[in-house]
């Protein structure tokens, strides 16, 4: 995005970003799991289903040979960070801000993304990296903010900080009240996990559209769909979020209704990274068809929803 | 004025140890306000880590292990001493409820400081070997993360480059290291198997290197010897040097950020001059092995 245009409030800078479609994920390794979709052969046969990749990304370990074709193909990119914790200041320090900046210029993606909640403890160690939800707060929020503006700030690119996963959920504001919070104060787009938003309204009892009234839905730039397996602990029901292929009702029923409430969606990532292609068919063209009705995405997917 | 930004930290480091410390995570649940009463939180904030379901923070039962897994792999000839000593997965687990893990998890620090002075902690000071294996990779996982480290020197001081660091050993100890160091990089099977033998329930003999024999391998009576550990490569990778006593002594006494006076009153005491000790300082400096500030 222009210089331009990165300096102008967040209603005129989503204007200007791309229209992205459905895409698919991958992060280092992922497709060299036997039997894992190839994304370039997903492009190829499906090219609406494969219109972008979301390159997950960690600075340390770079970009593996998937991404890199991806890449050296010129096919449009998002990148997800995997290694930065938003609320703290201190880690982005220069080595790191180095190193991003080069897999930016290398992926050139449309905008960066990523889960913001804590990426790692202690410094970016061998077992230090973990996921855990931001802390539901307002001054997290306000830290949270901050750190997107700074990123947005040094990258040029738009930073759409994402709803993280998890089974404990600390603070006492709603996760949806939380990232509300948060992008108002950076003035910011989002990236909203719909299978990440299923957990949680599970986690915490609430229905599955809990919160949604008082969201600004204009955010919402781009959204993820996957799957997730139920499973207990000790007598307590909780949602692997372990990108197969069953997707939660709970997780549809958010994709339909977001998705008439959303009107800046500009990407869809179907998380479906470890899977044959054939078997993640059936779920894009579950997406598609729930897009097909979108103001934005309906141009891109077309009919490719197929019969349901 | 704005108000500067709270600081998370402290509240990712609840979440965290709670997360791996069963017992502690009882004390939150029993009296968060006691128990986290050195963390800076506010009543109200201390008592937002028992609203969720207690279970929910122990549904992955391999966090701990995968953590374990990485830290011996760095440790892995002081886990093959360790196993010998007998001890077993469980009693590696232990860390995880020690005041060392916590005061790293607390003060953002790399686990990989913490789990050797745990260690360290729980061996007897006449395990000549052991602590020898133990200090020895301690030095060496330092060095590895020389990168971490960030020194704020003030004009007039002086301290050891994060890159080096000097430790003095039992004699023997080095030449000890190597041997089981490249036996087990050697290992058709790969280190972490072989460790994971070693101090399984039922150690698999078969797949332990022969018979170690730290117990008796080092002798108090043998002269001591001293070794700099240092970054080499873009990469880091530490290397080992023989080093004299006496520099060892001037190089750990300038760990920390000392003034350079100070640096100049330990050389006089290992028998330098003044003039020798302001020369074997513009050396360290030169080949940057002493940091200057200003």
């Amino acid at each position: 995005m222009e210089n331009q245009v990165i300096s102008q409030p967040f209603s005129t800078r989503v204007a200007h970003l791309p229209t992205l479609g459905l895409g698919v994920s991958t992060e280092f390794g992922a497709a060299s799991v036997t039997g894992a979709i190839d994304p370039l052969q997903l492009a190829e046969e499906f090219p609406i289903f494969g219109a972008f990749l979301e390159v997950g990304v960690e600075v340390a370990r770079g970009l593996d040979g998937a991404a890199m074709a991806w890449v050296d193909s010129k096919r449009p990119t998002t990148y997800h960070f995997l290694d930065i914790n938003l609320d703290d200041p201190a880690d982005f320090d220069p080595p790191w801000l180095v190193g991003m900046r080069r897999l930016v210029d290398q992926i050139e993606p449309a905008w960066i993304c990523g889960d913001a909640g804590l990426w790692h403890f202690g410094p970016r160690d061998r077992g230090h990296m973990l996921l855990l939800p931001p802390i539901l707060s307002r001054q997290s929020a306000e830290a949270m903010a901050e750190g997107i503006r700074r990123l947005r700030g040094v990258m040029g690119l738009e930073v759409l900080p994402e709803n993280p996963p998890g089974q404990v959920f600390i603070g006492p504001m709603h996760i949806l009240e939380f990232f509300a919070e948060t992008c108002e104060r950076a003035d910011s787009g989002m990236l909203l996990d719909l299978a990440h938003l299923a957990i949680y309204q599970r986690a915490m009892g609430y229905d599955a559209l809990t919160g949604f009234d008082s969201f600004p839905w204009e955010r919402v730039v781009e959204l993820h769909v996957a799957g997730g397996r139920l499973k207990d602990h000790k007598g307590l029901a909780w949602v692997d979020d372990d990108h197969g292929l069953e997707v939660l009702a709970d997780t549809w029923r958010l994709l339909d209704e977001v998705l008439t409430r959303a009107p800046n969606v500009r990407a869809i990532v179907f998380e479906c990274e470890r899977n044959p292609l054939k078997a993640t068919i059936s779920g894009y063209q579950r997406i598609a068809a729930a897009a097909s009705q979108h103001p934005i995405l309906g141009r891109r997917v077309g009919g490719a929803g197929g019969s349901l | 004025m704005s108000q500067p930004l709270r600081d998370l930290r402290p509240f990712h480091a609840v979440a965290v140890r709670m997360l791996s410390d069963a017992r502690f995570r009882a004390a939150v649940y029993r009296d968060s306000v006691a128990a986290l009463a050195d963390t800076g939180l506010s009543a109200e904030e201390r008592a937002w880590f028992v609203k969720p379901d207690p279970r929910a923070f122990a549904i992955d039962p391999l966090r701990n292990a995968r953590l374990l897994t990485a830290l011996l792999d760095e440790y892995p000839v002081s886990a093959l001493a360790l196993a010998e000593a007998g001890w077993r997965v469980p009693r590696f687990h232990d860390f995880f409820e020690s005041r060392s893990f916590h005061r790293a998890v607390d003060s953002w620090e790399s686990l990989f400081f913490a789990f050797p002075e745990w260690l360290l902690s729980r061996v007897p000071p006449d395990a000549l070997a052991l602590r020898a294996m133990i200090t020895l990779e301690a030095a060496l996982a330092r060095v590895r993360r020389a990168r971490f480290a960030t020194p704020q020197l003030n004009v007039g001081e002086v301290m050891l480059a994060p890159s080096v660091v000097a430790v003095v050993l039992p004699g023997g100890a080095v030449a000890l290291w190597e041997r089981h160091h490249q036996a087990l990089r050697a290992s058709p099977a790969g280190v972490v198997v072989v460790i994971a033998a070693a101090i399984g329930e039922s150690p698999d003999t078969a797949k332990s290197p022969a018979a170690p024999e730290f117990a008796s391998a080092l002798d108090t009576a043998a002269e001591r010897e001293a070794v700099s550990v240092t970054a080499t490569g873009v990469n880091g990778e530490p290397q080992l040097a023989f080093i004299g006593e006496g520099l060892a002594a001037v190089l750990a006494g300038c760990r920390a950020a000392v003034p350079v006076e100070a640096f100049i009153d330990v050389a006089v005491s290992e028998g330098l001059d003044i003039t020798e000790s302001r020369e074997l300082l513009e050396e360290l400096v030169a080949d940057g092995t002493v940091l200057t500030g200003g």
